[in-house]
């Protein structure tokens, strides 16, 4: 832990921090107390990731006037507005002696307080685009009834829990608003060394600027969602990394997996990882082994918590780890950098880091017994928006490689997509496909036509002049759900499609050409004479580029921002194998 | 203390006061005494804080509460 110089001293330093960046998050903070110090913090440590964070810290205390006013808070188009309250601001007086009022005083101060926070919640969401992110507050440690505390309904304890609860049922209700845990970080490092009294009479501080790092760092995960730079999968080493010893030396009976004091740690590293991989992240292995020894791990271990089908690729032979990893990338259909890798070997971990710097790759601690904890604070994966999707995907990616399998058992590719019994459903996107279809358009990089980048509300105000189709895919082995976007805009002759775009997992098997198809045939029916697709090629969308070619276009105009044009005197085919449904 | 002022190391001695430093300013004070008591290990008491007004006057505190 530094202490707060550290950072200042950092950030004097690096005039960089200071400067506008494209790429920047812009964080606003407010709050009833002094938290000097915390904003350029926040950018520092944010900075080590290289993450571009810029602030804007409201006047001391002048949090409500700069919520309500027109002023300088939203000059500065946040993405993220952070206020911390703290019970002294809100309850007063009655803090220090609850008791003076009675239970239905009590009461109504919490129900004041929750009105008053969600007002300024509502304030800012209807003047900005932001991101809201509300501390909750610690519940005091003591009170003035002693062991009866507990009994008293509504007494200074239950009065901050039911409080917090109560803001936790309003984050609910909006997906734009996020409340930080700043009772949980509080615990994480106990009441008594986040408050320091001196401090606070002195100079109003209610957190120890000595924690200002750490608070800083909690802060990452939501920095990290809104630069999208979240990702997307672990790819695990498996010796001394998910079972202890080497399993081509050790062999099954001899690797330490299981309720021992040294297989417990890697049991339970595999049961937090599984819980990973139940709200969306994608598992993949990358290993120096023999795949048999694996394979007969993975199958007939007794305490093996991950088995196959929880993997979305398996990288196990005696190939580099460096090789391995780009064939991992290409297996999944994801990028490198939305790679987390972890390996015990040090040196392992040095030449990934050397070769494949896009790939993170943290230092997992030496002792197995810290993977638990280590994994904990991973907090790399936290998209805003957590859809049903996401907590499917773990197990959609893993189907994926079943359907791959399945690829290479039929060896003709019509029959084989004729086999997989896709069904695609296609629909005018509703309000409640929205964060779904804003978070397709942010992530999606491969198959995406323009890269363009549209957050809920904007596809809110686009549909209600442009045409957003959204497309579900399925076969024989799962449901993908929603993975396609097509946003249209209807002129009387040409009909133009600025962007388009699929998840990278559904393409290929002509659920996009089902959707360009449908896009015509609705084109011709409203006497359109014309469809045009935009083409923006990038670094990163090669699998898109020959997509408008394929399907009867022609190049109308090259460069930078291409045009492809279709004559619609004649229908696009669908690809007859497909079951396309239209609602 | 030049890490928290941020001045200068050669400037850090006898002759600091608050007074002659714009940087020595109530924020950067509360942030020096805090760090210090971490530092040395030494807790300054409330009433003392604020009649620290230079080097010397810090140099005495602590050595006076070690």
């Amino acid at each position: 832990m530094h202490p707060l110089s550290h950072y200042l001293d950092i950030f004097r330093k690096n005039p960089d921090l200071k400067k506008e960046h494209p790429d920047e998050v812009r964080i606003a903070f407010l709050s009833s107390f002094t938290i000097q110090g915390l904003p350029e913090t926040v950018s520092v440590v944010a900075g080590d990731e290289k993450l571009r964070v810029r602030t804007y810290t409201a006047p001391y205390d002048q949090y409500a006037q700069t919520i309500l006013s027109e002023g300088e808070l939203y000059a500065f188009k946040p993405h993220l507005v952070v206020l911390m309250l703290d019970p002294r601001t809100i309850f007063g007086d009655a803090l220090l002696d609850p008791y003076s009022v009675d239970i239905g005083a009590r009461r109504s101060l919490v129900d004041d307080a929750v009105t008053t926070i969600t007002g300024y919640a509502r304030n800012v969401l209807s003047k900005s685009d932001a991101y809201f992110l509300v501390h909750n507050f610690a519940v005091p440690s003591k009170s003035p009834l002693g062991i009866h505390e507990e009994k008293e309904s509504y007494g200074v304890k239950d009065a901050v829990r039911t409080f917090n609860e109560k803001l936790n049922a309003y984050g609910r209700t909006e997906s734009r608003v996020f409340v930080f845990d700043y009772q949980g970080w509080v615990s994480q490092f106990g009441t008594d060394h986040i408050f320091d009294p001196k401090l606070y009479y002195l100079g109003d501080m209610r957190v120890s600027p000595e924690y200002f790092g750490e608070l800083a760092k909690a802060y990452l995960p939501y920095v990290r969602a809104l630069a999208q730079r979240t990702k997307k999968s672990i790819v695990l080493d498996l010796d001394n990394t998910l079972w202890g010893g080497v399993i081509g030396e050790d062999g099954m009976a001899g690797i330490k997996l299981g309720p021992t004091p040294e297989g417990r740690p890697f049991m339970e590293f595999q049961q937090k990882l599984l819980a990973l991989w139940r709200r969306g992240v994608i598992l993949a292995v990358n290993s120096n082994n023999d795949a048999a020894d694996v394979l007969q791990v993975l199958r007939e271990h007794p305490h093996m918590v991950l088995k196959e089908e929880h993997f979305a690729a398996l990288q196990i032979n005696w190939d580099s780890k460096v090789l391995k990893m780009q064939r991992l990338a290409e297996d999944i259909g994801i990028g490198l950098d939305s790679m987390v890798f972890l390996d015990d070997d040090t040196l392992n971990r040095a030449m990934v880091r050397e070769m494949l710097p896009n790939v993170t790759t943290p230092g997992l601690p030496a002792d197995p017994a810290e993977y638990v904890g280590f994994l904990d604070r991973l907090q790399y994966f936290d998209a805003l928006s957590l859809t049903k999707e996401d907590k499917e995907r773990g197990v959609m990616y893993a189907q994926e490689r079943q359907r791959e399998e399945f690829k290479t058992i039929t060896t003709d590719l019509g029959t084989y997509l004729k086999g997989m019994g896709i069904a695609v459903r296609i629909e005018t996107a509703s309000p409640g496909t929205f964060p779904r279809l804003a978070q397709l358009t942010q992530k999606t990089n491969q198959f995406n036509t323009t890269t363009r980048r549209f957050t809920e509300s904007e596809l809110k105000k686009m549909s209600a002049t442009q045409l957003i189709l959204a497309v579900y895919v399925k076969d024989r082995f799962g449901d993908n759900g929603l993975t396609g976007v097509a946003i249209v805009e209807k002129g009387a002759s040409v009909w133009d499609i600025p962007s388009l775009l699929f998840s990278c997992r559904v393409i290929g098997r002509g659920a996009e050409d089902a959707l360009i198809s449908h896009i015509a045939h609705l084109a011709r029916k409203a006497g359109a004479q014309k469809l045009r697709g935009e083409l923006v090629p990038t670094p990163k969308n090669t699998p898109v580029r020959e997509y408008y070619k394929k399907n009867g276009f022609t190049l109308a105009k090259d460069g930078d921002v291409q045009m492809w044009e279709y004559d619609l005197k004649k229908q696009i085919p669908a690809p007859e194998y497909i079951t396309l449904s239209i609602a | 203390m030049s890490r928290v002022l941020g001045i200068p190391e050669n400037k850090v001695g006898d002759d600091l006061t608050r007074e002659d430093t714009p940087e020595w300013d109530s924020f950067n004070h509360l942030m020096l005494v805090s760090e210090i008591e971490k530092e040395f290990g030494v807790e300054i008491p409330m009433s003392e804080i604020e009649h620290i007004q230079s080097y010397k006057d810090l140099e005495k505190i602590v050595s006076e509460n070690v």
